[in-house]
């Protein structure tokens, strides 16, 4: 025999020393590599909405003109005649709620619906890329040839924004998409054209950005820290 | 989307989100976990380099002892 139990364990530690380095190389670049990731920016030609809550009035048309415009049923469950919908549901993706403070003061109304973040939790929750967010629009989507009913969205989602259609035979995601087809059309979403006082505006982000730094170099003092929120 | 308000945003039921974003922090650590599995793999790949030369240099060594002897060598 050419090999003696002496070269045979000096080969394989000499092996093992060069994968653990190498290994170990590899893990460190690598991890070096995930460390200096920047943080993910909102596309350049980013489409978005500014709602500025102290313009709304809470007259609700926008939750209205929502549910027309992706022909869903008026939640009706409250009165059985107005659409009052208590929070987002399976057939309501954008709601204005009433923020009133025990003292009696400052109240506000806010419009809750997606905020197709820039990093959305949904996207990277959906194991099957069945939520994928637009490279050019940045408009958080939702396909249902790739959906499998999980729900991660829903559990990811720091706003909980997702709802799931726990009624019928096949259940959808319910989420604001920002009236795509309306988009695809050149026409606005319908949440903002019905807007009587402007409380919510359409347009391309980075404008969006500087319409909301305009209104608060105009009024400071008016809004809340003098910042935006759903910049970073 | 973007907000202006009067009010304190986590009033209005818009929390302050960490400045890492919930799934840059995830994949961060799921690349470090990824990356330290290549260690073992990279192990295991160098120890079938080493025995599958072991067993080169062993079948040499067994032609040489036929060819001198004549004799069918056993394992």
């Amino acid at each position: 025999m050419g090999i003696t139990r002496r070269d045979a364990l000096r080969r394989l530690t000499t092996g093992t020393v060069s994968a653990v380095a190498t290994g170990a190389a590899g893990g460190l670049a690598l991890s070096g590599v995930a460390a200096s990731e920047e943080k993910p920016q909102a596309p350049a030609e980013a489409l978005g909405m500014l709602y500025d809550a102290t313009r709304c009035v809470g007259c609700q048309s926008c939750v209205a003109a929502c549910a027309k415009a992706n022909n869903l049923a008026p939640d009706i469950r409250v009165n059985g005649l107005h659409q009052i919908a208590y929070d987002l549901n399976a057939t309501t993706k954008n709601i204005i709620k009433l923020y009133k403070p025990a003292d009696g003061k400052s109240y506000s109304y806010v419009k809750q619906q997606c905020m197709h973040c820039v990093d959305p939790a949904c996207v990277a929750g959906c194991m099957f890329k069945g939520l994928k967010k637009d490279p050019q629009t940045g408009v958080v989507s939702w396909n249902s040839k790739l959906c499998v009913g999980c729900r991660y969205c829903e559990i990811a989602c720091p706003y909980h924004i997702p709802k799931f259609q726990w009624e019928g035979f096949n259940p959808k995601i319910v989420k604001c998409e920002l009236c795509k087809e309306r988009l695809a059309k050149g026409v606005q979403p319908a949440c903002t054209e019905v807007c009587p006082k402007n409380a919510v505006i359409f347009g391309k982000r980075q404008e969006l950005l500087a319409e909301a730094n305009r209104r608060i170099a105009e009024s400071p003092g008016k809004y809340f820290e003098d910042r935006v929120y759903g910049e970073h | 989307m973007l907000y202006l308000s009067a009010v304190p945003f986590k009033n209005l039921g818009l929390p302050e989100l960490p400045e890492e974003s919930i799934p840059q922090k995830y994949l961060k650590w799921q690349k470090r976990v990824y990356s330290y599995l290549a260690v073992p793999a990279v192990l295991y790949a160098s120890m079938v380099g080493v025995i599958h030369g072991n067993w080169r240099a062993h079948l040499d060594h067994m032609k040489e002892d036929e060819e001198k002897t004549g004799l069918r060598p056993q394992l």
